[in-house]
């Protein structure tokens, strides 16, 4: 796995993080973000090449004892969660989201697992399939929030995987 | 009035990093977002609401033991 680069929110916030001109030297992508919403939504979207797509999420929490039947299926988004602006100050989700085989001229399928953080309870968790509607070789990535600005220090970082060495394998 | 929305956007390619104010159709794209997010965080939370009262309802019957309709039933099939 080798680093491509990182995008931070700084004073004032942002309403979203973009990686534009992703090389195609790799064999998939791999994203990690730790966000907060400034206001009280948790849903993020992600763009791929400047479209959504559709998703589909499981959703839990911790301290509570029945889980939450799947979400429908929406359509235009590609998921993503944030700790939403209620929790708290400072807290952070964290997500991890895997692009595979971004290169192919294609639809390409996403996986997000996503926590939130508010310390001592109920922190939201999601896991989420998701498609794009680009059918296009990966090349530009954007994280944003559906509702207000990302707060300041939300950062995500963007890495390549290579394929192994006997050309199935997709981590190195 | 309130500040323009901006974007954080990196170049892969060259590492340079820019503060992007968005456009008047980007900011119309945001706004429907808004709406359908809400809109689904109300069905969400709906959709958990109604399992827990069904869930809630079969075990009341259960324990008086009276008959369960087909959807109770079905929350408690593992």
């Amino acid at each position: 796995m080798e680093y491509i680069a990182k995008a931070e929110v700084g004073a004032g916030g942002s309403v979203g993080m973009v990686f534009n001109a992703i090389p195609n030297t790799f064999t998939d992508l791999y994203l990690v973000t730790s966000h907060r919403h400034e206001a009280n939504v948790i849903d993020g979207q992600i763009l791929v090449n400047g479209s959504g797509g559709s998703r589909r999420a499981l959703y839990s929490q911790p301290t509570t004892s029945s889980s939450v039947p799947p979400a429908a299926v929406t359509s235009g988004i590609i998921g993503i969660f944030g700790n939403i602006g209620s929790r708290t100050a400072d807290t952070f989700a964290t997500n991890t989201v895997y692009f595979y085989d971004y290169n192919a001229a294609k639809t390409h399928s996403v996986t997000t697992r996503s926590v939130e953080s508010n310390y001592d309870y109920a922190a939201f968790q999601g896991l989420v399939t998701s498609i794009t509607s680009s059918s296009a070789a990966i090349t530009s990535i954007e994280i944003r929030s559906t509702n207000g600005n990302l707060a300041e220090g939300s950062y995500a970082v963007l890495y390549g995987i290579l394929k192994g060495s006997d050309g199935v394998t997709t981590v190195s | 009035m309130a500040d323009r929305p901006t974007k954080v956007v990196i170049d892969c390619a060259t590492g340079e990093r820019q503060i992007l104010e968005l456009t008047d159709e980007e900011i119309a794209e945001r706004e429907a977002m808004a709406a359908q997010a809400a809109q689904e965080e109300a069905d969400r939370q709906a959709a958990a609401d109604a399992l827990q009262a069904l869930k809630d309802s079969a075990k009341a019957k259960l324990i008086a033991g009276e008959p369960l309709t087909a959807e109770e039933a079905d929350t408690l099939v593992l």
